[in-house]
């Protein structure tokens, strides 16, 4: 994956081929998201997402991380057509899903699922098992229901009890195990482990994995956790008040963050080793991450910044390719 | 010793949501507190604060050398928030929002100390300043809606901190913010107690939070007590299966992190390989309307499934003081092997034992 000159074949950033997992053998992405826009309100709107562009290769996680209100939630959404972006495309499969109305959307919306944060919210409290599994168009039987659930971890003695009777880890595999009955390609997971105990994250972690591999499916993973997504995603994303301000492969991001807002941000992390935290270096931000109703001129990110100089104040900076080829990141003096 | 706990119970009618615990508290020490969802560990600092109304709190909680089981509410409203504090997770629920900021401060501090408005409001100012906040004596002035979640949890601690307390319990304090957010109140939560020698009680869920800023670490399971140890030994040498599989479960940000670690399959430092299988510890967390008997790990425990012994299931296992080997007698920089400082008799203050409650520790599966 290294040592390829940085191409773009269609000129737009955040799609560097090289840093996509088996880049040669599968030429198309399987979801591209180009300058996608999110303006809340009509006059001096809140720019929530503010021209995000990437692309998710069939079977690969790209992480997509960042702060509250950093508009990785709101990017999510776009892309399931929860919310109607304001601007930029939603190309999955070669076709632009962006304007389809709810008809020619309907094939879409059975490869595109998504995995929301609280299980227990987003399961109907009234419905058992089996009917939130076959979906309201009741897409399975009850044998495809139990072969489901199987699959994640539940049986057959699950599919006719209700919501309140399962434990948070149990009902995150009940709306996983939603999410899976239209065959996805594509699961859009919003924060799937963070509302669960550090001993169920774990098992949650590794369902999504095997199930990646059995199916072949592609995860937008959306998480404000920086170790879980280490551990899930090939490629990350890091978001910063509606922009992406750095993207590459895993190992390029974490190892060498040239970001300084990825820099900061790795370093805030408490790593669960005393020794390490007694002597690492330790990035500490001063201020809060600036509002997306009130956006700071030039790079948003420079009101926090240690390095920022009179051109970041000015002018915000390009998402560009940085270093061999794995990584693009949008900062006059990355490093 | 500014706290010393022992066997703690409370009951509520439905159940006992903290089973028999206990541990020493000095001044200008950091004990935390991990656990899980139900395992008792807010229950128990709620009881120390004396918060609980409908439970059925027994055994000892001595505070500077008092009683306060069994004292009356009176005695205990004089000490809450003079001489120990609390600071919660969500500041937005916990400051009312028809009040400016600087009366709710000052309103602590007029309470127990007498003071006058005046003075009361110059010290809301004072601590304004003392935790951070830009342009103190203006937004003292203003109301908690105007202040965003990281400013809002300085406002807590600075109204906590306003009467000079002795003891700071602190719950899950920055599980509601950015991370960082979290690196800044982590600090200030630091810097203070240096500056002021407090005991401070942190309650985490968060084994990194834990890490950076507790000398030493009780972990809690289903209401009990199952490991107790300084900070190193619980993260170097961990001995209950329990504390083992949170460690080995959770995905780690370094991959240099399992440097130097002891033994990876006991669940040392070690964490897994990224996009490798995270060790998940089966199961969930025990209800405590019908707790599992003897150990209420058994259950999930890769030990008792390796080795079963009938005490795991028949017996509550005793917390025992564990005197091995596993002293750690210096901190080597991570990458250049060079020692810091020793640690031990004169280095680092002696600390508590390690202790752990399993009936299996020691016989198997035990680290060396």
């Amino acid at each position: 994956m290294t040592g390829a000159p940085p191409t773009r074949p269609d000129g737009a950033p955040g799609t560097v081929p090289d840093a996509a997992p088996d880049a040669g053998r599968r030429s198309t992405p399987l979801l591209s998201v180009r300058d996608l826009r999110m303006t809340f309100g009509k006059r001096n709107g809140v720019r929530a997402v503010d021209g995000v562009t990437f692309d998710v290769w069939p079977g690969e996680t790209l992480g997509l991380v960042g702060e509250s209100g950093c508009g990785k939630s709101t990017t999510g959404r776009m892309i399931v057509r929860l919310l109607e972006p304001t601007g930029g495309t939603v190309v999955f499969d070669g076709r632009d899903i962006t304007r389809l109305g709810p008809r020619d959307m309907r094939p879409f919306r059975r490869d595109i699922q998504m995995i929301f944060q609280d299980p227990f919210a987003s399961l109907n409290p009234r419905q058992t098992v089996e009917r939130i599994v076959s979906g309201p168009t009741r897409l399975l039987d009850r044998r495809g229901v139990i072969e489901l659930l199987e699959m994640v971890g539940l049986g057959a003695e699950h599919a006719d009890r209700y919501p309140h009777e399962f434990s948070g880890g149990q009902a995150q595999r009940i709306g996983i195990a939603r999410a899976l009955a239209s065959r996805p390609r594509l699961i859009v997971c919003d924060e799937p482990v963070s509302a669960l105990d550090v001993s169920i994250q774990a098992q949650i972690v590794n369902l999504l994995a095997d199930l990646q591999r059995e199916l072949d499916l592609a995860y937008l993973f959306i998480a404000h956790d920086l170790s879980v997504v280490r551990h899930v995603c090939d490629r990350v994303a890091v978001m910063y008040l509606g922009r992406v301000v750095e993207i590459g492969s895993r190992d390029a991001v974490y190892t060498a963050p040239a970001h300084p807002y990825t820099r900061a941000l790795l370093s805030a992390v408490p790593v669960p080793d005393p020794e390490v935290e007694l002597v690492r270096e330790r990035i500490v931000l001063p201020g809060d991450p600036p509002s997306p109703a009130d956006p700071p001129p030039g790079c948003s990110f420079n009101p926090r910044c240690a390095m920022a100089r009179d051109v970041c104040r000015a002018e915000a900076p390009p998402l560009e390719i940085h270093g061999p080829g794995e990584r693009e990141v949008a900062c006059h003096f990355a490093g | 010793m500014i706290l010393r706990v022992r066997d703690l119970r409370v009951a509520f009618p439905a159940g006992t949501a903290v089973d028999g615990i206990g541990f020493d508290l000095d001044r200008g020490r950091t004990l935390g507190v991990v656990g899980e969802s139900g395992s008792g560990k807010s229950v128990s600092s709620l009881a120390i604060m004396g918060l609980h109304r409908e439970a059925a709190v027994s055994g000892s909680i001595v505070f500077d050398g008092e009683e306060l089981v069994g004292a009356p509410a009176s005695r205990l409203r004089e000490l809450r928030g003079r001489r120990m504090a609390m600071v919660f997770q969500d500041p937005l629920s916990s400051l009312h929002p028809f009040y400016t900021v600087g009366e709710q401060i000052a309103e602590a501090y007029r309470l127990h100390l007498r003071a006058s408005r005046r003075v009361a409001r110059e010290r809301a100012v004072e601590m304004l300043a003392e935790v951070g906040i830009p342009e103190p004596r203006r937004r003292a002035g203003e109301h908690p809606h105007r202040f965003s979640g990281g400013m809002r949890q300085r406002v807590m601690i600075a109204m906590a901190l306003s009467c000079e307390p002795d003891l700071l319990i602190a719950d899950e304090p920055t599980t509601a913010l950015d991370v960082t957010v979290q690196a800044q109140i982590l600090e200030l939560i630091k810097r203070i107690q240096q500056d002021r020698g407090i005991a401070v009680m942190l309650i985490t869920h968060d084994l990194g939070v834990v890490a950076r800023v507790a000398d030493e670490v009780l972990v809690m399971y289903g209401g009990r007590t199952v490991e107790h140890a300084p900070v190193r030994e619980i993260f170097r040498a961990p001995r209950h299966p329990y504390t083992q599989g949170l460690l080995a479960s959770a995905p780690r940000l370094t991959a240099g992190s399992a440097e130097g670690s002891p033994d990876p399959a006991a669940g040392g430092a070690a964490g897994p390989a990224a996009g490798g299988r995270l060790r998940a510890i089966p199961g969930s967390p025990p209800s405590l309307l019908a707790p599992p008997p003897g150990c209420r790990f058994h259950p999930r425990c890769a030990r008792y499934a390796a080795t079963p012994e009938d005490a795991c299931v028949t017996e509550a296992p005793e917390l025992r003081e564990f005197r091995g080997p596993l002293e750690i007698h210096e901190i080597r920089e991570i990458h250049t092997g060079r020692a810091l400082r020793p640690v031990g008799p004169e280095g680092a203050p002696a600390g508590p034992v390690h202790r752990t409650a399993c009936h299996l520790t020691g016989t198997l599966g035990g680290p060396r």
